[in-house]
């Protein structure tokens, strides 16, 4: 899947995987098993590339020639090396950081955002959800890919190949285009993300606890706080969960365009460059290949997992 | 039915809470067209009184609830909790009143927040109470102020009409605009003038745009305003912040010990419950808690809406000795909503019957339940099941027909349409509750005599007389109660 | 089964997909294919449950004029009016030729001025002239659109065929090897990314076994055999995610279905399993198989863009690339609304298909 794929969120949230056998403490049965652990063990490693991988010990720099170019994968360089001679396997780990975090970055922001718009507009109901409701169907309307396309291609510069500085990292050649590409990300997942919000909180907010909490007199900021948001949020993050895999999709895709940033150091950017020289070379469209497959993987399978463990047992009466 | 009037209201000093005229209206979209959920409904509760409120579903017995609590709040009239009008008050005075007006729900499940542990959901009202007393910085009130106006303009009917018309109109415009220009050929440069048409277009769009204009502008104005508040808020919240987190310890040992009192007031051991969750309890259980939660802050009156209907039978009757015993030590005085006649009959010390929104007829329970001198009252009564073989259900009054929309009710009498006794008088005059004989009220024109409706119920009755009676002299622990199906 | 009130829409469809096919093979005008078609639905739509496909239709200009302007705003950010006079003049234009082109075009009008000049245009197929190499917008467009129509088609076609059956086999075995095998691998295929597929595809049956051709185009008119060929390996990288996302959906809902009492019923009366799962369970667990079908549209729609720059196909990807890399925002613009508008009208006659097919939608939606 390349593109946020609201459907299949909505449907997975409406309809959650047939509970396991209950247990005594009301939550579903917590059966993570192995692959659970595997996902996350690999999502953790992940992660700690994301943050941390030029500290590495030992690890070459992304754009350091560390030996002759297009070697095969080996004893010498493990996953080989690309055209110019820098190693695939420093790049793969070094590439973490532009593939998820802009993702993550961009996920989050559609969470902030999109939540609120859809807590807000599934809470006061009537004309502010119209409103709201048929804002996010407009940008609903646009295929995700296509709204990316328009927003990275119109807005990012492209060009520009001098190390810049983001916070305390490293990001890209060129933080612009990668500014853009997550802000452009973040509008993208907005919408599907305040649906699920939405449709999450009109049932939630429906329910007497809520209406209770009304005739004590709590303010309604308290209410969505308190009563609303935390029953919402699993549903959330869950589709977070797939919005990060979606969004890792599209960030590579749009290397395939040539915009954004095209001359970083990412697992997206790496393939396209890798696919000329596919049938001789094909290491060097592998490697990056399987990281992008196994954390993508690994976030849709935690996703599915995510919901199975999060059902709220609501007793039987 | 049409039972509007306040005859039957008391002109007792002592009445803790006096509803008058009360009615509830919701607008249904944007047509006009009005769901007349409670109209012009008055009662009354003593000190220390259980007033209870039957009727079919759908009748509005739950809404005059709810809007006694200001859920949403009435269309019109009073409700007067001790002599202050609850309207009148602002925020704060009314969060204060609300400490002694409370409510418990039907569904017992649902009522509680099932991320919540029960230690939080009992303290909620304590916590509310208690942030509330520390002031909060002028940015939060503005801000809720700014938000409070724009959530109202958001939902105001005229406001939406009125939008609703401009983007009509502007999308015509743009039509007309668009279909002409697109029809016209194109010139030397590329560009294609739509003439007349196109003119007209344009002029249609700036109309619709002057008259979104006002709205529009208002709402991006406050919409920028309540986000600037919004985003200062947090910032001049913060000395509030701390003086609240440095008086928290203490306040919150003092609810663990409010909190397990009430707990075990209403029978759910304390020490094992508070850290659980809602899930983990029985429906039962769960309404203990509500009650609990209810009772927390001591308060003078409790509207139970259907506070058994979702409990197994077996439980319902523990409930219902538990506010019955509540009652009485905490000096309770309860509106008890039910459409289960023989459980309003047992808790109350008076019933008031409801259909679509009026009252029909109000008096205490053993006459209501021997006599019903209202046609309805006398069609509920014999709705209820008996365990007779002799006597045969279908002799009994039915109800025909259905339940008439509350969005066009009928003219006069609401009734009517579903009485046999009903003439031309009642479609063209509401009738008005009236005293017939001892405190028994009825609203109609041809109220029934009081014997030809007894029959059935009288079987009924008789049985449970005792048990009625005792439950009507009012205070006291009473008996414990038993309820008809338990036999 | 007959026309009537009930299944006009659904036969509306069936003849509207005719005409298209028509058009395609005769080579008709484009536009008066799809108007036609759009024509047909929407009016048969309307005889069976009028107010409901009013207000759709409604709701739909709306969202259209946004999406339009969205994209039209967009370009005006980054092309400014000096941009479009040098780039056609020529970089050595004086300041007084760059006045004057600008003013007879009508570039220093204000911004809704200028879209209401362009939108006018755009509903009667003219998306202006790219002022990078002169050509018509539209022209290009058109040439792209029905190669990346195709795919989409086969791709969906080639998901079906491999769903459907896996998703009641799935559901029959639930729980058991054979579901626990095919799950597994629809989570699998549903996170390859469709790029990666379809260089996995190229890797192996192009480069390494050579069985399919990995680049390059065929029309279908010049022939028949080579067009299917150049299209299966692009079809299967972008079926194969679709596939994985309808066989986890048919057998969750089929899941619940099969539980259902009136498939025990059948199942009591000696309904042969076979016959329980294709004459009884199937139907009512496609509803949302459909609702999804067109929704898709829009993951497929971005698919299609990229594997097609992969498998080097002159469609909307390439036109999009093409354009991003030349600094042609208006075939970007052009483009962008292309596809922007065609995915609010399929799911509009998605909608419009699913209020016909199940009744119960209109009373509710309405």
């Amino acid at each position: 899947m390349s593109v946020v794929n609201a459907t299949e969120v909505t449907v997975t949230v409406a309809a959650p995987a047939a509970p396991p056998a209950d247990s005594d403490d009301g939550y579903v049965a917590r059966k993570r098993g192995f692959w659970f652990w595997a996902a996350a063990a690999w999502l953790g490693f992940i992660v700690l590339c994301m943050l941390f991988s030029q500290w590495f010990p030992g690890l070459a720099e992304p754009r350091e020639r560390v030996g002759s170019p297009r070697i095969g994968p080996g004893a010498d360089y493990l996953f080989g090396t690309n055209n110019s001679g820098h190693s695939v396997f420093a790049r793969c780990l070094h590439g973490a950081r532009i593939s998820i975090g802009v993702a993550v970055i961009a996920t989050f922001g559609g969470i902030v955002m999109g939540g609120t718009v859809g807590l807000i507009s599934g809470y006061y109901r009537r004309g502010i959800d119209t409103t709201l409701s048929s804002l996010v169907n407009v940008m609903l309307a646009i295929p995700g890919l296509v709204l990316a396309l328009a927003l990275v291609g119109f807005f990012a510069p492209t060009g520009g190949f001098d190390d810049q500085r983001f916070l305390f990292f490293t990001v890209s050649p060129n933080t612009n285009a990668t500014i853009w590409a997550t802000i452009a990300l973040a509008i993208l997942s907005t919408p599907s993300i305040s649906r699920v919000a939405r449709a999450q909180t009109l049932v939630w907010s429906d329910r007497d606890f809520v209406l209770a909490s009304r005739t004590l007199g709590a303010r309604n900021l308290r209410i969505i706080i308190r009563d609303v948001l935390p029953n919402v949020l699993p549903a959330m993050l869950s589709f977070a969960l797939i919005g990060v895999a979606a969004l890792i999709v599209v960030q590579a895709a749009l290397a395939f365009f040539g915009i954004g940033d095209v001359t970083a150091t990412s697992w997206g950017g790496d393939i396209n460059f890798g696919r000329d020289r596919l049938d001789s070379e094909p290491h060097m469209v592998f490697f990056p290949s399987l990281f992008m497959f196994l954390t993508v993987l690994s976030l849709n399978y935690l996703s599915d997992k995510f919901i199975e463990l999060n059902a709220v047992k609501e007793a039987g009466v | 039915m049409a039972g509007s009037g306040g005859a039957h209201l008391r002109r007792d000093n002592d009445s803790v809470l006096r509803v008058e005229n009360l009615t509830v209206e919701f607008p249904i979209g944007t047509s006009g067209a009005k769901v007349h959920a409670v109209s012009d409904v008055s009662l009354d509760l003593l000190s220390g009184e259980t007033l209870g409120v039957v009727g079919e579903s759908g009748c509005g017995k739950s809404t005059t609830g709810k809007a006694i609590m200001r859920v949403p709040p009435p269309t019109s009239g009073r409700v007067m909790l001790e002599g202050t009008d609850l309207a009148s008050l602002d925020t704060s005075q009314l969060r204060e009143s609300r400490g002694r007006l409370q409510m418990i729900f039907q569904d017992p499940i649902s009522s509680l927040n099932p991320r919540r542990t029960i230690r939080d959901i009992v303290a909620e009202p304590l916590v509310i109470n208690w942030l509330d007393s520390f002031p909060r910085p002028a940015v939060s009130r503005w801000w809720e102020q700014v938000a409070n106006v724009l959530v109202k303009w958001g939902r105001d009917r005229r406001v939406i009409q009125l939008m609703k018309i401009a983007l009509g109109v502007l999308f015509f415009g743009f039509l007309l605009f668009v279909v002409s220009t697109a029809a016209a050929d194109v010139d030397e440069f590329g560009q294609r003038d739509g003439g007349a048409g196109a003119d007209l277009g344009r002029l249609v769009m700036l109309v619709a745009l002057a008259l979104a204009a006002p709205v529009v502008a208002a709402a991006v104005v406050g919409a920028a305003v309540w986000i600037v508040l919004a985003v200062l808020m947090p910032v001049f919240s913060i000395p509030r912040a701390l003086k609240i987190r440095r008086a928290r310890p203490a306040f919150e040992n003092e609810v663990d010990e409010k909190v397990a009192a009430a707990l075990e007031e209403v029978g759910i051991p304390p020490e094992v419950s508070m850290p659980k969750r809602p899930h983990e309890f029985s429906g039962g259980q769960a309404q203990r808690i509500s009650i609990a939660r209810a009772l927390i802050l001591s308060p003078d009156v409790i509207i139970c809406d259907e506070p058994v209907s979702a409990l197994d039978v077996s439980v319902q009757a523990q409930v219902l000795n538990l506010l019955e015993d509540l009652k009485a030590s905490h000096d309770l005085s309860l509106i008890f909503i039910a459409h289960d006649l023989a459980v309003v009959k047992n808790v109350s010390d008076r019933v008031q019957v409801m259909y679509l929104g009026k009252t029909c007829e109000v008096a205490n329970p053993d006459a209501l339940y021997r006599a019903p001198r209202h046609p309805y009252t006398r069609a509920l009564m014999s709705a209820i099941p008996v365990a007779d073989p002799r006597i045969d259900p279908r002799q009994a009054f039915n109800l025909e027909g259905e339940l008439p929309s509350p969005i066009a009710p009928p003219s006069g009498c609401r009734f009517r349409t579903r009485c046999d006794r009903a003439t031309e008088e009642c479609s063209e005059r509401e009738p008005v509750l009236q005293l017939l004989d001892d405190g028994h009220y009825v609203a109609c024109h041809h109220p029934l005599d009081g014997d030809d409706g007894g029959t059935l119920v009288s079987v009924a009755g008789s049985s449970a007389g005792h048990n009625g009676s005792s439950a009507g002299n009012g205070s006291g622990t009473g008996p414990q109660i038993v309820l008809e199906e338990d036999r | 089964m007959t026309i009537s009130k009930e299944n006009l829409s659904l036969w509306s469809v069936v003849i509207s997909f005719a005409v298209f096919l028509f058009g395609w093979i005769t080579h008709l005008n484009g536009l008066v294919t799809a108007g036609i078609c759009l024509v047909l639905i929407i009016g048969a739509a309307t005889i069976t449950n009028g107010s409901y496909v009013l207000k759709r239709l409604a709701a739909l200009i709306p969202t259209l004029v946004l999406v339009t302007l969205f994209a039209f705003f967009l370009q005006t950010q980054r092309v400014s009016p000096q941009d479009v006079a040098i780039r056609v003049l020529g970089p050595g234009a004086t300041e007084q030729a760059t006045t004057e082109f600008i003013a007879a075009n009508g570039l220093d009008a204000p911004f809704f001025s200028r879209y209401l000049d362009w939108i006018s245009g755009a509903v009667v197929g003219d998306l202006g002239t790219s002022f990078v190499n002169n050509t018509s917008v539209s022209d290009q467009v058109a040439a792209a659109l029905p190669i990346s129509l195709q795919l989409m088609v086969y791709a969906q076609i080639i998901a079906l065929l491999l769903a459907v059956p896996g998703g009641v086999y799935a559901a029959y075995k639930a729980n058991q090897r054979g579901d626990a095998v095919l799950s597994t691998s629809a989570l699998g295929f549903l996170s390859v990314p469709n790029f990666v597929l379809a260089l996995v595809l190229v890797f192996l049956f192009a480069a390494k076994l050579d069985l399919l051709p990995a680049t390059r185009y065929e029309y279908f008119g010049e022939s028949p055999w080579e067009h299917f060929q150049h299209m299966l390996l692009p079809s299967l990288a972008l079926g194969m995610g679709l596939a994985a996302t309808y066989l986890r959906l048919l057998r969750g809902d089929m899941v619940i279905t099969l539980q259902e009492s009136f498939i025990t019923t059948a199942k009591a009366k000696g309904v042969s399993p076979r016959r329980v799962l294709w004459g009884h369970a199937l139907r009512p667990s496609m509803f949302t198989l459909l609702t999804v079908f067109a929704v898709n549209a829009g993951a497929l729609i971005g698919g299609t863009l990229i594997v097609e720059i992969i498998f080097i196909l002159p469609g909307m990807g390439n036109l999009i690339a093409t354009a991003i890399v030349g600094f042609d925002f208006l075939i970007l613009q052009g483009a962008v609304v292309v596809l922007a508008v065609g995915f609010v009208l399929l799911n509009f006659l998605a909608d419009l298909l699913y209020a016909a097919l199940d009744p119960r939608i209109r009373h509710v939606r309405s």
